[in-house]
């Protein structure tokens, strides 16, 4: 082709391409005010993909996205244990199409340990709680420690002959043993590894004596017989195991620590988009479906208004601190 | 080896950078070392967060001070890429054009900032038709865009753009 | 039900039409995502996930799978074409495969992967369905010594990575390893080296670096190159199937490579990275022209391939048989079976033996389906590679930078892709080799923590690394390959320096 010929074909394949381009403009704008919401919602999740506190936004989002009317899109955000995700809705516009998934690790253990991290939990305006899951305390089936005492008489017997396995340095499994540690004045030494399925293979291995981990993980093991559970870090006994005490029935009330989790949306947020989010959540946790949902991965429904949410996360804020000062997870 | 002898000017002009990469590696193990005294070293039952960074800054700057005085004993081979005739320019303005672009990426969006990108390289590349360059940059923009975001659901930097 | 009658059960229900469609699905997706550069086959299940929500257990597991290995493949392609890898397990196979297709040898290359992939894959799922639950005994018996041992021992392949000056390899292996120090502490949690910067709390984004090293560097490399309007390939393309020669001589390498990517797959935490080296080094070792090695043989690229995919089949023993993800995939796929009701764990063959043998069984399928769909693709993958550049490379870079993005969604990886696409691209120029690099990165993570979680349990006393027979005879091979590969070339020094 001449060059006079090539420039003619190029103006012409320009103006297809602008009309093209055009085309696929006009339908992405739409309209920014009127009835919210109105376009899709962002959903941030400071954890990774089918991570624990990933499963929880995605069942109850798609049931909330019926209701609301518009799609929920999941970002998920893990970096620095969910800091990189909790910090980006700090910073987002309160216009209620950017909301966290929240859950007290990235929210309030975090930014405790973690001396680079800026945020409290109060930079966020809490919406509402919507589910917890509780954490138990392994052992393997063959273990010689049946219960909770036979352990705690071994332990204080033998200071730093034991090990226990965490998912992570601030994982609130984890803190809940350390707590648990010195209500019973024991020396049981940590061994840190890096995720769930790491520590459950140590667990089953033989390589850590115990394990506190999430229930859901452990659940199918525990039945199959390859584990036990000791004690669950919770308030009432598990109806997966009832026949398994809680910590508070064996006098460790303090170190009864769930794993909630909720949503929370950028600080000036207005009132009414809050509401309108409550009155969603609560329709979709009456639905039988999501409950079953839920429940098979081992979340309870425990719905708690925005009040009860700042309650809740003062007083963990306070136990955990407490903790943090006395030198449990020392940071600089 | 036995090139060198027949070549020594081309053995001296592609000894230099080797020396400048094994001086900067030196520097950077150094540099390593440095930082991690900022740590707890620990010990041996329990190590500390500058145990391993420590070692490994040793380390470093151990085996190139090695390569460093291999060079200048000549026993090691020089593998250099070429410095002439190739357009070394056209990769700097790629390279700036593509850092300015990560850097403002989450202020300006997606569609805008790939756009100017796009647009820049092509350019750069491709120096006639102009038009036919904005027109791809704008499809190759809002079409990866429209593909990723809205079919594949990957996420994909928001900006001043409100979508 | 025993295997025989479970297999058979298996293919009953993987050969019913939609689930043969949800493979398929899986398998393509799979492969044109895992084409892109920077996702892998945890971008593919991230992906497909949703889409599984709908369908039933069985469909879902069986396209996940299926999406698994298909960016297994899909990583192959872009690695071979453009040495640009699909992610880090495809690194090994840029090494030989892109001097294969700048041969004009493209064809053979793929297809070699293909085959090879579809050979290893379906002798794991052999070693899967009849060697299961025992092999996941012996996996659990690896505790920290026993990681940091076998991996100390992936470590020493670097000797064999590299077709220059091993003090180079060495350089670049502690670069790898000392980046990888950057962010939380694994013991304590401490942040180490982040100046301020949450987004490189967890590290430096590995994908980011490698994509970086590699694929910017190359966009970068072949810019500079660029005269006219050319295309990337020089060669003309020498046909698009293997010869005989070709066959023959990959057989043994695919052999080997599926043995060492099925054993070490088991083992969980150990990804597919390591196996894919391993089987690189190994290969070299035993080949009798250990110097052609780079330039385009064609074992090289068969072997990794197989480990690749045999790694794949080996991580699923300890998801079936405990559920004990021994990657992240395998987590994904653990969760995709919770929100559908379903525990991995040992009762899972017991209390739905429909999904067990179905995806057993779903994989052979999915294999046949790699097989068929990428042998005819070869010959479009190639034509890929006629696009001009000046359209090929901008492209190139703006799919990385998705790629790149989609891992975390964090804006700065883009900018650790672009700095390291730019020392990327001085280190080709200084002679340096990223390969050692990309291996010490990927390793650093683990070895650093196990080491240090030895130490705790050993209560600091480094001889009990020996006290252990599995640690022992690992650092004993990590020793010896240290000594065969060095040894030659300390040689090699003492015999010229008089020259001089």
């Amino acid at each position: 082709m001449k060059r006079g010929q090539r420039n003619k074909a190029g103006t012409g394949t320009l103006i297809i391409m602008l009309a093209l381009g055009l085309f696929l403009f006009v339908p992405l704008c739409q309209a920014a005010e009127s009835v919210y919401p109105n376009r899709p919602i962002e959903i941030v999740v400071p954890s990774e993909p089918g991570a624990f506190g990933d499963l929880g936004p995605r069942i109850l989002g798609q049931k909330v996205s019926e209701i609301l009317g518009v799609p929920l899109v999941i970002s998920n955000r893990p970096t620095a244990s969910g800091a990189a995700g909790v910090e980006a809705v700090t910073r987002a516009k309160p216009d209620g199409y950017t909301i966290l998934a929240a859950a007290n690790a990235p929210v309030i253990l975090v930014p405790l340990v973690n001396p680079q991290v800026s945020y409290t939990f109060r930079k966020l305006l809490p919406i509402a709680v919507f589910a917890y899951s509780s954490n138990v305390l392994v052992v393997r089936s063959d273990s010689p420690h049946k219960t909770m005492n036979d352990l705690v008489a071994f332990a204080k017997k033998n200071p730093g002959k034991l090990t226990y396995g965490s998912t992570g340095a601030a994982h609130i499994s984890r803190i809940s043993m350390e707590l648990l540690k010195e209500a019973a004045g024991v020396d049981i030494v940590h061994v840190p590894y890096q995720g769930g399925g790491s520590l459950r293979a140590a667990i089953l291995g033989g390589h850590v004596d115990l394990a506190p981990i999430s229930i859901a993980p452990v659940l199918s093991l525990v039945k199959a017989g390859n584990l036990r559970v000791l004690v669950s870090f919770s308030e009432n006994r598990l109806d997966e195991l009832p026949d398994v005490p809680t910590a508070k029935e064996v006098g460790y009330p303090n170190s009864v620590l769930p794993t909630w989790l909720g949503y929370m949306a950028p600080l000036g947020t207005p009132r009414p988009i809050i509401d309108k989010w409550n009155q969603a959540i609560q329709k979709a946790l009456s639905d039988p479906g999501v409950k079953s949902e839920l429940e098979k991965v081992a979340l309870t429904i425990d719905y708690k208004t925005p009040e009860v949410m700042t309650q809740v996360m003062e007083r963990e804020e306070r136990i955990l601190s407490e903790w943090v000062k006395k030198g449990g997870l020392t940071r600089k | 080896m036995r090139g060198d002898q027949s070549k020594p000017s081309a053995a001296k002009r592609g000894i230099f950078p080797e020396f400048l990469g094994g001086l900067i590696l030196a520097l950077f193990g150094s540099l390593v070392i440095h930082e991690s005294r900022k740590l707890a070293l620990g010990d041996l039952r329990a190590p500390g967060p500058a145990f391993f960074p420590f070692l490994l800054g040793c380390l470093l700057t151990i085996v190139s001070l090695i390569l460093l005085v291999g060079l200048s004993l000549g026993k090691v081979e020089s593998k250099c890429g070429q410095w002439k005739g190739v357009h070394w320019q056209k990769v700097i303005l790629s390279f700036a054009s593509l850092l300015v672009y990560s850097l403002t990426l989450e202020s300006i969006g997606y569609i805008l900032g790939t756009f100017l990108l796009s647009g820049f390289l092509f350019f750069l590349m491709e120096k006639r038709g102009i038009l036919l360059l904005f027109g791809v940059s704008v499809l190759v923009s809002l079409g990866f865009y429209v593909l990723f975001k809205q079919i594949l659901f990957i996420q994909l930097p928001q900006g001043i753009i409100p979508f | 039900m025993d295997i025989f009658q479970g297999l058979i059960y298996g293919f009953s229900v993987s050969l019913q039409l939609s689930n043969l469609f949800a493979c398929l699905l899986g398998v393509v997706l799979g492969t044109v995502v895992g084409d892109l550069p920077g996702l892998g086959p945890v971008a593919a299940i991230a992906l497909l996930l949703p889409i599984t929500l709908k369908m039933s257990t069985v469909a879902s597991i069986i396209m996940l799978a299926g999406g698994f290995y298909g960016a297994m493949y899909g990583g192959s392609i872009t690695s071979i074409l453009v040495n640009i890898p699909g992610e880090s397990a495809s690194v090994v196979t840029c090494l030989d495969g892109y001097p294969m297709a700048q041969k004009g040898r493209a064809g053979p290359a793929l297809a070699i992967s293909a085959i090879g992939s579809f050979v290893a894959g379906t002798l794991s799922i052999l070693g899967l369905t009849f060697l299961g639950p025992l092999l996941a005994k012996f996996a659990l018996k690896f505790g920290a010594p026993e990681f940091f041992s076998l991996i100390l021992f992936g470590l020493t392949m670097i000797a064999y990575l590299t077709s220059g000056s091993w003090i180079k390899a060495v350089l670049m292996a502690a670069l790898g390893l000392t980046l990888r120090t950057v962010g939380a502490d694994p013991i304590e949690g401490t942040p180490r080296f982040t100046y301020g910067f949450t987004s490189i709390m967890d590290g430096i984004e590995i994908t980011a670096i490698v994509i970086g090293l590699f694929a910017i560097s190359e966009v970068f490399f072949n810019i500079e190159r660029t005269l006219q309007n050319r295309e990337i390939l020089s060669a003309p393309i020498t046909g698009l199937w293997p010869t005989c020669r070709d066959l023959r001589v990959s057989a043994a390498p695919i052999g080997r490579g599926s043995l060492i990517g099925f054993f070490l797959g088991i083992i969980p935490g150990i990804g597919p990275v390591v196996p894919t080296f391993i089987s690189y080094g190994v290969e070299k070792r035993i080949s009798r022209h250990p110097e052609r090695f780079g330039t385009g043989m064609i074992e090289a690229v068969a072997a990794p391939e197989a480990a690749n995919n045999a790694a794949t089949g080996g991580s699923l023993i300890p998801l079936f048989s405990l559920g004990i993800p021994a990657n992240l995939v395998m987590a994904l796929l653990i969760s995709a079976l919770m929100l559908h009701g379903i525990q991995p764990g040992p009762l899972l063959m017991r209390d739905h033996p429909e999904v067990f043998w179905g995806v057993i069984t779903s994989m052979y399928t999915g294999n046949v389906f790699l097989l068929i769909l990428n042998l005819p693709l070869v010959g479009i993958w190639v034509k890929i590679l006629k696009i001009p550049y000046f359209l090929l490379f901008p492209l190139i870079i703006l799919l990385c930078v998705i790629g790149v993005y989609s891992v975390n969604s964090n804006p700065m990886d883009i900018v650790v892709m672009t700095l390291f696409g730019g020392i990327g691209y001085f280190m080709r120029k200084f002679g340096y080799e990223a390969a050692p690099m990309v291996l010490a990165l990927v390793l650093g993570g683990i070895l650093e923590l196990t080491f240090r979680q030895s130490l705790i349990f050993f209560r600091g006393d480094l001889t009990l690394f020996f006290s252990r027979p599995i640690a022992a005879i690992f650092l004993i091979a990590a020793f010896l390959v240290i000594l065969s590969a060095f040894l030659p070339g300390l040689k090699k020094i003492r015999s010229q320096v008089p020259g001089e």
